[in-house]
């Protein structure tokens, strides 16, 4: 451990004192591991698509390579996010153009209104499967779902879990997983960009880069142990559902819960983006 | 289920343990990690214009301006949030502007020396503190090839203050509490901020296809597990 890194853990600033490890001299692992308890620990914080992984996951009936998927998402998006808006703020003037404050601003308007796309999606897929249940008509059950999409479905572990789904033609979960994964990493942490402009304007671009990446995948995998969570949460509430009849009720309101909460999150989010716009 | 599934349900305890270990230590470290606003960094413009050496000095946050203001004694305390936080007001940055403390204190905090003597500066007439920034004026004398520009703005209230300062030529650096110091070329040609963009853009690419190939052979790796487990159950 170098003498810049000793102090970085113990200040109150963990995040905000990320871009030392660009500027001090250091053991490029250990501040690649660093850099990805930050993006964890930023994560954690409130407000970074945790509720949201978790409502979809279980709104979906998902399942974990969905969570990998969002969480995967989340890292690439983040990546993605910060090095545009570093590489533009460093070298094309971008601040000229825009204050930074209104461009994340801007973003985290798409970014929930991608969560309410994928919330009102969902829920009405939940008001379909509903209706097609509740009255047993046939009509219900043939839109949009002829795309032989047949792959992967029938595991052992599904048959407890999603025997409300059998019934239906296979789901495309991946899309809204994808979908809210990009929602959650498109608007880049301050820390991460201080640390990608810091690394372009010494000259040790790569490395900086490289941090980058690991908070992304430190975001990435907090987002995917929620999204785990959650799903166990949810499969210990179906099984105990056989025994216990408002487990059961709470089983089969619980998915639409999770996409109202899902588009209600992400019209709170699309309304705090226009309230920063505004203001 | 395939054999994949099983392999992955049976380190599934595990993994979920691992995971909520790693989130409580997110937990633990989450509240040292104080929030932040998005916003432009502090920066710091050097030019050499008719002899003298020029500071273009910016604040990132607008609030950075009432912040300064408060620790000059030109607000009343009562402006600081009970989280410490301060909020920017129209006037703030006008009231800093017409107070001579803000010249006291960038010339304090800012100093050039050129060929081995400390250059004589003054803080040229502001017109819009929040927008322009303040440009700080240095008179070296017979200019030398090269000056130390030291900048220790805004560290004296947190110390993970830092500036983005740009130089002649396309010239970079970064100031912060442990690096207040940068010697810059006044004579930096446009060749050198050529050459620090093309660095930055093979940098950026070798890490960046570093990342595609590794991601590339990990979903390769994956998927060739996944079908070899997925035969002997077929």
């Amino acid at each position: 451990m170098t003498p810049a890194l000793v102090p970085m853990l113990g200040l109150p600033s963990m995040g905000e004192r990320l871009p030392d490890l660009v500027t001090s001299p250091g053991f490029v692992p250990f501040a690649l591991l660093v850099s990805y308890v930050a993006g964890a620990a930023h994560a954690v914080a409130p407000g970074h698509g945790k509720s949201l992984a978790a409502a979809y996951l279980v709104g979906s009936d998902g399942r974990r390579r969905d969570a990998a998927w969002m969480a995967g998402s989340v890292a690439v998006m983040h990546t993605l996010s910060v090095l545009v808006v570093a590489v533009a703020w460093t070298f094309l003037s971008l601040s000229d153009l825009v204050r930074l404050e209104a461009l994340t601003a801007s973003l985290q308007l798409v970014a929930g209104l991608l969560v309410v796309a994928t919330g009102a999606w969902l829920l009405r897929r939940r008001l379909r499967d509903a209706g097609g249940h509740g009255h047993g008509h046939g009509h219900g059950h043939g839109h949009g779902h002829g795309h032989g999409h047949g792959h992967g479905h029938g595991h052992g572990t599904q048959t407890i879990e999603r025997t409300e789904t059998h019934t239906h033609a296979p789901v495309r979960r991946r899309p809204g997983a994808v979908l809210l994964g990009i929602s959650g990493g498109l608007v880049p942490s301050p820390s991460a960009f201080l640390v990608l402009v810091t690394g372009l304007y010494t000259g040790r671009a790569a490395l900086a880069l490289a941090l980058v990446v690991a908070f992304g995948l430190g975001l990435a995998s907090v987002l995917y142990g929620v999204g785990l969570a959650a799903l166990a949460g949810s499969a210990w509430l179906t099984r105990a559902a056989g025994s216990h009849r408002l487990l059961g009720l709470a089983t089969r309101v619980a998915p639409a819960l999770a996409a109202v909460s899902l588009t209600l999150l992400g019209c709170a989010v699309t309304a705090l983006a226009v309230t920063t716009l505004l203001g | 289920m395939s054999l994949l599934d099983l392999a992955v349900l049976r380190r599934l305890p595990a993994v979920v343990v691992g995971c909520l270990a790693f989130a409580a230590l997110g937990l633990v470290l989450a509240p040292l990690a104080s929030a932040h606003p998005f916003g432009d960094p502090q920066t710091v413009e050097v030019t050499v214009d008719d002899g003298d050496v020029r500071l273009r000095w910016q604040v990132g946050g607008t609030d950075d301006l009432t912040a300064l203001a408060l620790a000059l004694g030109l607000l009343p305390q009562d402006r600081v949030y009970l989280d410490g936080a301060t909020i920017y007001e129209d006037g703030d940055g006008d009231l800093l502007a017409a107070s001579p403390r803000l010249s006291e204190y960038l010339l304090d905090r800012v100093d050039v020396r050129a060929g081995g003597t400390d250059c004589d500066g003054e803080l040229l007439p502001v017109t819009d503190l929040a927008a322009d920034g303040a440009v700080l004026s240095f008179a070296c004398g017979a200019l030398a090839d090269e000056a130390v520009v030291a900048v220790r703005t805004l560290t004296d209230l947190h110390p993970d203050y830092r500036t983005l300062a740009t130089g002649p030529g396309g010239q970079r650096a970064v100031y912060d509490d442990d690096n207040p110091e940068h010697t810059w070329s006044l004579t930096g040609s446009p060749e050198a901020g050529a050459a620090a963009g093309s660095s930055a853009a093979v940098q950026l690419g070798s890490v960046a296809g570093l990342v595609v190939v590794g991601g590339a052979a990990g979903a390769f790796y994956v998927r060739r597990r996944g079908r070899r487990a997925e035969v002997p159950a077929g």
